[in-house]
């Protein structure tokens, strides 16, 4: 039984995979891109939800796969024009596949809202019977040839020669394996011609089960380099398999017709890490480089399936010897009467090294943000269709690689930012018409490294903020007052003030309350900013910036009570020297301090902290943005510097603790806490405002 | 099962014929504790630790145990009593509770003593103060009374809910 | 078409294997666990073995050893069709002479692709 489930979740991983990749195909075909692959793609991944359906006796998403899957083949033989219409209808269809397979999944035999409706849409543009549609799922004799009849319709994709070396290993007769049948059988990928090269031994000294042959086998196709590789790959195991000619990209489908577009394809950078910072060292280049050569002599890439546990270890232990080499650092700086250079030159080689240790055992850890943006697309049909108005998300820079701990992270403020542009952005149909716009939005999602941050921007071409009503709403809960009127820009900002959530009374799609300070928290919660340029009238962009892990963070150590603390350096605007500070009393015993002409509120770290006051110190303030509430300058005793921390968990061994987002370990071998300063005040009543848990 | 459940500290006394297991015993106030041997992981002297805002007065913060953070609770002030006064002549005994560890400090270590399951003896009702699961069981060894801890109903919060 | 030798414990995935390999217009042969695909080989001399590895009885790479030894097995191919993916069992897979490793859940298009290419 617990077999049966295994296989199950597998089933189902693997149809989210099909219907994101579904989705792909889909897009680019209703924007006239794609090409017969790709309309091929589409159809297999139908038609593989529903095997597996089937399979599992899905009932409900077996028989809507049925009518997919019939509108497809129609699709892919050329009996129906993809038009961007019926594109849309396709898309929706995918959701509506997408919902069914989650409600399997769950256990749940719900019928999803718009099952009927996008059904009937189905049929419509299929020219169905609905009677025949809905018949269920008749085994069927169609996938297994869909790539030769692609080929033969889609006669215009690039041909060429592709060229592959078999020599068999020991076991390669022995397990099975026949050199006829694979020639019969490479056939049907077009073999032209079998070379055999190499000798046969001395009647003595041949042995039956060896073959002393090996063969090269030429294919002239214009099929994927994938397809022929996926050919070899059962012989992967028993005999050694090379492409003797160039390696090539898998052909973008974009425009098959013009070998442009796979010289383009192949001066692409082939690993996501070569975007990483330009800080990495050229010498990190090397194993990227000896790994290409080594993919390209092996026919399949190899891929090892690790355990996050196991990588998260050796994370740690990287962080450990950081850690460890900071403080034999440290110690030789200390001791002056060491002169001895080359003991210091080894000790920053090391540092470099470990350095790139850890850079590239995060590498391992890093995942591109497609996981995630993949899913938005979904978010924006859904409330096209709820608001009534029309948009399409386009993205880019899917491939940006980030740490698997900020991606799991990104979904729910990307979703309530996706929501806040259809929401307010987005103008509907007709008064776009008016406005001499296009009648569908454009939301654009793109995702980008910079330095050793990743930048992921949100931008519509809708109406932008309209700074009239946020300003009058903002003096109407007194956030700002009448007299002084802030500037354009700081309006906009106004938008992240927890005080100010347009959402909540706006529409049934913000339903959830969600403003944009909960958003902005929890960027900030990430050790990220987030920022907003407004064009009033034409559009609005969001620009979140992300460090590329969670497990590092660039830190700001100080001391308060002879304890030492470390404040995110993302939310540290300055520090200055209390002395240096004009400093104003209040009635009410809080303390003032002048900083440019303003006014922060004074608040000491040792009292939020509950520790006992006095004993001397006290001589910095750190100015922190506290996102929720404006800056604050926190009263600290003294400034220790900048460092690179390793983030600990406190709740691994013991539980959450307010106000500490965690802890790290310090050169000398003591634990130094990380403070979250909003939290650290709200808890203190040094803000006013209740700290809302955002998972 | 049984492999699991020897590594639980049972509340009951355990029913089977012949079984002893080994206690590790250690004094706060000339009183004696136990707790399984199986749920020790070491002993440590004890050596400053980082405070943590805001918690119950007997934790005293968190220590790094090999690039693992640890919390310290004071076993004498979880019992009501005064916050010790550690100094390096304090112990602090690492267990495992469920899958997290956690230190606590001692006076001192005493003895490993193996008892034979049938001579855990359980708390006389109303004999004991506060939380009548905290202690699992009493032991005489060498004339003293040695108390059984029951960790997980000690330190709550590390078994997974919070306080 | 060729006849085609199906062995799994979970009914399942075992029918869903047949289904496809009927639809590929196969002669399918059905067993749930090494033992029983041993005497199906020996009686009815498929063209072809796919086989899952975890099953009760005789697992799949121990059919696949014992299979070898039988003048119907020789040169047979026979493909392991698992959920497993650690290394030390595709090295035995390997030891034993298995024809090939693949992941479940399968792509039923690969598994005819295979079945035309090999047997």
């Amino acid at each position: 039984m617990e077999e049966d489930e295994d296989y199950q979740s597998l089933f189902f991983t693997e149809c989210h995979e099909l219907l994101a990749d579904l989705q792909d195909h889909l897009d680019l075909l209703s924007q006239g891109g794609g090409d017969g692959e790709t309309v091929n793609a589409a159809f297999r991944a139908v038609h593989s939800v529903k095997g597996g359906a089937a399979a599992f006796g899905f009932d409900q998403l077996i028989s809507f796969a049925h009518v997919f899957e019939t509108v497809m083949d129609k699709v892919r033989s050329n009996r129906l024009e993809l038009t961007e219409e019926i594109g849309n209808v396709l898309l929706r269809a995918g959701d509506v596949m997408e919902q069914l397979v989650e409600n399997a999944q769950n256990g749940s035999d719900a019928t999803p809202d718009n099952l009927k409706k996008v059904l009937s849409e189905l049929e419509e543009i299929g020219d169905l019977d609905p009677q025949t549609a809905t018949g269920g799922a008749a085994p069927e004799v169609v996938a297994t040839a869909a790539a030769p009849e692609a080929d033969t319709e889609e006669t215009e994709l690039l041909t060429r020669e592709l060229v592959f070396s078999l020599t068999p290993g020991p076991d390669f007769f022995s397990s099975g394996h026949d050199p006829l049948r694979l020639f019969r059988a490479a056939r049907a990928h077009n073999l032209i011609e079998v070379r055999a090269t190499g000798e046969v031994p001395d009647i003595d000294a041949f042995d039956p089960d060896i073959c002393p042959l090996s063969w090269e086998l030429v294919f002239e196709t214009e099929v994927p380099l994938a397809d022929i590789r996926a050919f070899f790959e059962i012989y992967d195991a028993t005999a050694e398999i090379r492409l003797l000619t160039e390696e090539e990209e898998p052909a973008t489908p974009e425009v098959p017709s013009e070998p442009v577009a796979l010289a383009e394809a192949e001066s692409k950078p082939t690993a996501p890490t070569a975007e990483r910072p330009p800080s990495a060292e050229p010498a990190e280049d090397q194993p990227t480089q000896q790994e290409a050569t080594q993919q390209r002599t092996t026919v399949i890439s190899k891929s090892l399936r690790v355990e996050l546990a196991r990588i998260d270890r050796l994370v740690n232990l990287v962080g450990e010897m950081l850690i460890t080499q900071a403080g034999l650092a440290q110690r030789l700086t200390e001791d002056e009467k060491t002169e001895d250079l080359d003991l210091g030159h080894s000790v920053d080689a090391m540092s470099r090294q470990l350095r790139e240790l850890q850079e590239s055992v995060m590498a391992i850890r890093a995942q591109s943000v497609k996981s995630v943006f993949s899913r938005m697309p979904r978010v924006v049909r859904d409330l096209s269709d709820k608001l009534g108005k029309e948009a399409r998300l386009e993205l880019a820079g899917e491939h940006t690689e980030v740490d698997t701990t900020v991606i799991e992270e990104l979904a729910e403020p990307l979703t309530h930012m996706l929501r806040n542009s259809m929401d307010h952005g987005i103008e509907g149909p007709e008064q776009r018409i008016a406005l001499g716009k296009p009648k569908v939005g454009t939301i654009t999602l793109s995702a980008e490294h910079r330095g050793e941050r990743v930048i992921i921007v949100i931008e519509d071409d809708g109406q932008g903020i309209d700074r009239d009503r946020v300003l009058q709403k903002a003096v109407e809960r007194g956030l700002v007052s009448e007299d002084e009127p802030p500037s354009p820009e700081e309006i906009d900002q106004l938008i992240f003030h927890p005080g100010f959530s347009t959402a909540a009374e706006v529409s049934s799609v913000s339903g959830r309350g969600v403003g944009m300070d909960v958003v902005k928290k929890k960027i900030q919660q990430l050790g990220g900013r987030c920022t907003v340029r407004n064009h009033p009238g034409k559009g609005a962009s969001f620009t979140i910036t992300l460090p590329l892990t969670l497990a590092v963070m660039d830190g700001m150590t100080i001391t308060t009570g002879g304890q030492q603390f470390v404040l995110p350096l993302s939310s540290v605007v300055e520090a200055v020297r209390l002395e240096n500070c004009q400093l104003r009393q209040l009635p009410d015993d809080s303390t003032l301090v002048e900083r440019r002409g303003e006014y922060l509120k004074l608040i000491s770290l040792r009292r939020v902290l509950g520790m006992p006051d006095g004993q001397g110190g006290n001589s910095m303030a750190i100015i922190v943005d506290t996102e929720t509430s404006g800056l604050v300058a926190l009263q600290v005793d003294d400034l220790i510097g900048q460092r690179q921390v390793v983030l600990k968990s406190l709740e691994a061994n013991f539980q959450r603790v307010e106000g500490v987002s965690g802890a790290t370990i310090l050169g000398d071998g003591h634990v130094a806490l990380i403070l979250d300063i909003p939290a650290l005040l709200t808890l203190s009543g040094g803000c006013p405002q209740p700290q809302e848990l955002v998972h | 099962m049984t492999d699991i459940e020897m590594l639980e500290p049972s509340v009951e006394p355990d029913r089977q014929i012949d079984r002893s297991r080994q206690y590790v015993t250690f004094l706060v106030d000339d009183r004696s504790y136990g707790v399984d041997i199986k749920l020790v992981r070491e002993i440590k002297q004890w050596s400053p630790t980082t405070g943590l805002p805001n918690q119950a007065r007997y934790t005293r913060g968190v220590l790094n145990l090999r690039g693992t953070i640890v919390p310290v609770h004071d076993l004498r002030a979880r019992f009501g009593g005064d916050l010790t006064n550690a100094a390096e002549n304090h112990v602090v005994v690492i267990v495992w509770i469920g899958d997290k560890t956690v230190g606590i400090l001692v006076d001192a270590v005493s003895d490993i003593i193996s008892i034979a399951t049938d001579d855990i003896r359980p708390v006389p009702p109303g004999q004991q103060t506060g939380d009548a699961t905290i202690i699992s069981g009493l032991v005489s060894s060498d004339e003293d009374m040695v108390a059984l801890l029951n960790l997980d109903a000690l330190f709550p919060f590390s078994v997974g809910g919070t306080l | 078409m060729s006849r085609v030798l199906a062995v799994d414990d979970t009914r399942a995935l075992r029918n869903m294997l047949a289904d496809c390999l009927k639809r590929g217009g196969h002669d399918v042969l059905l067993a749930s666990d090494g033992v029983e695909a041993l005497e199906q080989l020996r009686e009815h001399r498929p063209d072809m073995v796919i086989t899952d590895l975890n099953m009760p009885k005789m697992n799949g790479l121990e059919f696949i050893e014992a299979a070898r030894k039988e003048p119907a097995g020789q040169s047979l191919p026979m493909l392991l069709l698992t959920t497993e993916t650690a290394q030390e069992l595709k090295d035995r897979a390997k030891q034993v002479r298995a024809t090939g490793w693949l992941t479940k859940p399968f792509d039923p298009d690969q598994i005819l692709g295979l079945v035309d290419q090999l047997a």
